[in-house]
């Protein structure tokens, strides 16, 4: 730990931390929530919830999202050596591969896990079902699937929009600080994917 | 650089600037403040509008309420739910942190602006489009949400719900968009929040230390960190819920394997600190305010805010006792009883500190400091009924009843309205450069600690006798139509005209002062903090030169100083 | 802009890559070989670990002052306490242990 006191931090990223904590907060109310109910439903692990999803696509996604991070680390060291070039690149590299992780996600295995019938609602697989069976608890993983991978995915989104304004703004070489912070806000896409994969692809 | 990054743009008053961003899009903290309090004002008005319909209901049930006309229960649950809604999200946050924050944060410290001043322009317009949404919600096919503040499910899952009516009708209900109000509200507060503490931590004058920081900074910042930390299990089960009206998932649907107590723990693990949230700054105001008036230093300010710190922690571990009766483990409510009881331990100590602060002081009664004194005697009520709920026991016949009612009416009105009166009354000198008329402030007081006595002290007792609240018409239940509960009832609604009509004499008060009160001056009260040496109106960049701080913030009567009784904190 | 450099230095973000790619082989080499409670444990505790690298070293959380690990932990620290809070309620622990 440092011993610089909190007040000489700058103000950027001291504001990115209480922004991070923030965040940190409302996921981990949706994760805390998700376990709660794993606890509760076995059934979350079955062959039709939790055993639905494809392990590999999901290690591949998150390989690619590690390595987006490595990028997003790289564009930083650039930017304090000044070197605006190699900064611009890997930012861009940055962008590119959370795009490739949202087409993944949102191109395959979500239409996948559609076609097999699990939408966000369930609606169809739910009707007619006895109030407690099984079907309804399988329902449920998909709903909170659904939901976190689909906030996830949100975040991946603002975060490349983050880096792309910072991409606009640093291009004359000026304001380099904000690399660092839109990093921040891209490693904390990181802290959560870390949390969901486990909780979702190997639980089971 | 863009102009409002360039610090000497900043500060000198001749910039060039459009209408929209002078008086609309402003980035100056004290103009957003002004947006946040009036607001505020705006919705607490109509917040309390809607009490004095719903109550006038329960004291004349069946009249023809003019402007609503006659209530059914739909419509009577609409009122008493968005009357909470609005006073705490659209009155109690904008007034209490938002606008008193923004207003005085970077003037006490000595700065000249906030942190990040776009983020906070920004943080006022959502906050705008969150009051939008909100009125948009009680205009729906439907109405507005009928559910209670607390937006239990199943109801409140189900409400307008059409399954089979697809995402966009479904969103377009009353309930929807009122979680959605609330959600944008919650990330408007959060982002005004980051910029309170970056400021604080960051940009306090040459030679404050923390501990020469006011109590009322301290206490905004602790507020803003308990909501920070709380805000987010709520914001999780907010979309939880407007999924379940929205998608159809069954996160809250007992049939679908969900579970409605999940949804009462989410909201109680915000709704708890959130009390506190609005409290703290409450505290801070009449902080300030009493060593001014006694013109003495504060008695234990270092224990105060360790109190303060202490209370705002403890406030994250009593949420369940709003939950006794709910069905939750019996086990998990005899640790929230201990700690609810526990929690009253930090608040006793300020208030005996607040008071011991009067002793062998130089009282002045000014509007301010009777404020001040009112929310000390009035909170005590409120605050020691609380210990009455917050035993579990006791809490099995309490619960939804008007002692309940009563209890936090007694602890919030004196919280938002005695402590944002206080704070109004002390800081619209510096802020509009005119005095506020004492004989009309004085006036208002008495009418509304009047107004509030009427309404809320008769409750305790209605409540006791087992009257139930939530209720639109006692008519079926004859041991609530027994003539002393009816005239309590009465007394009640009375009290609640009172208060609402006593306003009107702050609003003549705030048109009369603003455009011929008395000038202020730079410091009326003579007070030590940094905030009374800019000038009333501070200008852009708010100091001419910006102030060094050489001592805390109390130091009235200090006999090193000889020839005046109080030593500002930018005086050598 | 002067603390950027001496805040934290210069890192090997290869290896802290590294090492986080490893945890999760081992995760995902737990998920498919093991079963019951030690493997929802031994997951739960690879992904801690990786959550507690990504913000010490990615993220220079260790290089921060005292108060700022402050923030960030404590985020962890109430959703674990309002998780416990919740648990007896929805995890259904039996009651005879008080009867």
């Amino acid at each position: 730990m440092s011993d610089v006191s909190i007040e000489r931090v700058p103000k950027g990223r001291l504001g990115v931390w209480f922004l991070i904590a923030g965040e940190l907060v409302i996921f981990g109310g949706f994760i805390a929530c998700y376990a709660l109910t794993r606890f509760e439903y076995p059934e979350f692990g079955s062959n039709e919830a939790a055993g639905a999803l494809n392990l590999w696509v999901g290690v591949i996604n998150t390989l690619i999202l590690l390595v987006s991070n490595w990028t997003m680390v790289v564009a930083h060291e650039a930017a304090l050596e000044k070197n605006l070039g190699k900064m611009k690149s890997f930012m861009w590299g940055t962008i590119i591969l959370g795009l490739v992780f949202l087409a993944i996600k949102l191109g395959y295995e979500w239409p996948h896990d559609i076609a097999e019938g699990h939408t966000i609602s369930s609606a169809k697989a739910i009707a007619g079902a006895e109030p407690g069976s099984e079907v309804m608890k399988v329902s449920l993983f998909w709903n909170y699937y659904f939901l976190m991978t689909g906030f996830h995915g949100l975040h991946i989104v603002v975060g490349s929009l983050t880096i792309f304004g910072v991409i606009v703004s640093t291009s004359k070489g000026e304001n380099l600080h904000r690399v660092e912070l839109a990093g921040a806000y891209w490693h904390l896409v990181e802290l959560v994917w870390v949390i969901l994969f486990p909780m979702f692809y190997l639980i089971k | 650089m863009p102009w409002w990054r360039n610090k000497e743009i900043r500060m000198s008053a001749h910039h060039e600037q459009s209408f929209l961003s002078k008086y609309v899009f402003s980035l100056d903290h004290k103009y957003i403040a002004k947006q946040y309090t009036i607001t505020g004002i705006v919705f607490a008005f109509i917040g309390g509008l809607f009490a004095v319909a719903f109550r006038m209901q329960l004291a004349w049930p069946g009249m023809n309420i003019p402007l609503v006309g006659v209530l059914d229960g739909m419509k009577y649950n609409m009122l008493v739910t968005n009357h909470a809604m609005i006073m705490f999200f659209w009155a109690a946050m904008p007034i209490m942190i938002a606008g008193l924050g923004n207003f005085v944060i970077p003037l006490m410290i000595g700065t000249d602006d906030m942190a990040f001043p776009l983020l906070n322009m920004l943080s006022y317009w959502i906050f705008f489009l969150s009051a939008v949404v909100l009125v948009l919600s009680f205009l729906m096919p439907g109405g507005g949400a009928a559910t209670g503040w607390t937006m239990y499910p199943p109801l409140s899952a189900t409400q307008n719900i059409d399954p089979d009516a697809g995402l966009i009708k479904n969103l377009f209900t009353g309930g929807s968009l009122l979680i959605l109000a609330v959600a944008l509200e919650f990330a408007a507060i959060l982002l005004g929040g980051i910029n309170f503490l970056v400021t604080t931590i960051n940009m306090r004058a040459k030679g404050m230390k923390l501990m020469d920081v006011p109590v009322v900074i301290w206490m905004i910042d602790l507020a803003t960190v308990d909501f920070m930390f709380s805000v987010g299990p709520l914001v999780a089960g907010a979309v939880m819920l407007l999924f379940d009206r929205i998608f159809n998932t069954g996160f809250y649907d007992p049939a679908r394997g969900g579970d409605p107590i999940l949804f009462q723990h989410l909201f109680w693990f915000f709704g708890h600190p959130e009390v506190y949230v609005v409290l703290l700054p409450g505290l801070g105001i009449v902080s300030e305010i009493i060593p001014t008036f006694t013109r003495k230093p504060l008695f234990a300010q270092r224990w105060i805010i360790i109190m303060a710190v202490s209370s705002a922690f403890i406030a994250m571990i009593v949420w369940a006792h709003h939950q006794f009766v709910a069905g939750i483990d019996p086990r998990m409510a005899e640790f929230f009883s201990i700690t609810t009881i526990i929690i009253s331990i930090p608040f006793a100590f300020i208030m005996f500190a607040l008071v011991a602060s009067f002793f062998g002081g130089q009282i002045e009664i000014k509007t301010p400091m009777l404020w001040a004194l009112g929310f000390v005697v009035f909170f005590l009520v409120g605050g020691v009924t609380g210990i009455y709920n917050g035993s579990a026991g006791l809490d099995m016949y309490l619960h939804d009843t008007y002692f309940v009612v009563a209890h936090f009416h007694y602890t919030l009105i004196p919280i938002v309205f005695f402590g944002g009166m206080a704070g109004l009354y002390y800081w619209f000198p510096k802020s509009t450069g005119r005095m506020m008329n004492e004989g009309l402030g004085k006036l208002h007081f008495w009418l509304t600690a009047l107004g509030l006595n009427l309404f809320a002290f008769p409750l305790f007792f209605s409540g006791l006798n087992g009257e139930h609240r939530r209720i639109f018409d006692y008519a079926a239940y004859q041991p609530m139509m027994v003539d002393w509960i009816i005239n309590i009832r009465h007394m009640a609604t009375i009290g609640a005209i009172i208060i609402a009509a006593a306003q009107l004499i702050l609003f003549i008060n705030i048109i009369m002062s603003a455009s011929s009160g008395e000038k202020a001056g730079k410091n009326p009260w003579k007070a030590n903090t940094l905030e009374w040496v800019a000038d009333s109106p501070p200008p852009h960049g708010n100091f001419a030169t910006p102030p060094s701080c050489y001592r805390g913030p109390y130091e009235y009567s200090n006999p090193k100083r000889s020839g005046s009784d109080f030593w500002p904190q930018n005086e050598q | 802009m002067a603390d950027e450099k001496d805040y934290h230095g210069k890192q090997n973000y290869v290896m802290i890559l590294g090492v986080i790619a490893v945890l999760l082989i081992g995760m995902v080499g737990i998920s498919i070989s093991m079963t019951g409670s030690n493997k929802v444990i031994g997951i739960v505790v690879l992904a801690a670990i990786q959550f507690y690298f990504v913000l010490t070293n990615l993220m220079h959380l260790k290089y921060e002052p005292a108060l700022v690990n402050l923030v960030a932990y404590l985020s962890v620290v109430f959703i674990l306490l309002w998780f416990f809070g919740v648990a007896p309620d929805t995890i259904m622990i039996p009651l005879t242990i008080t009867q």
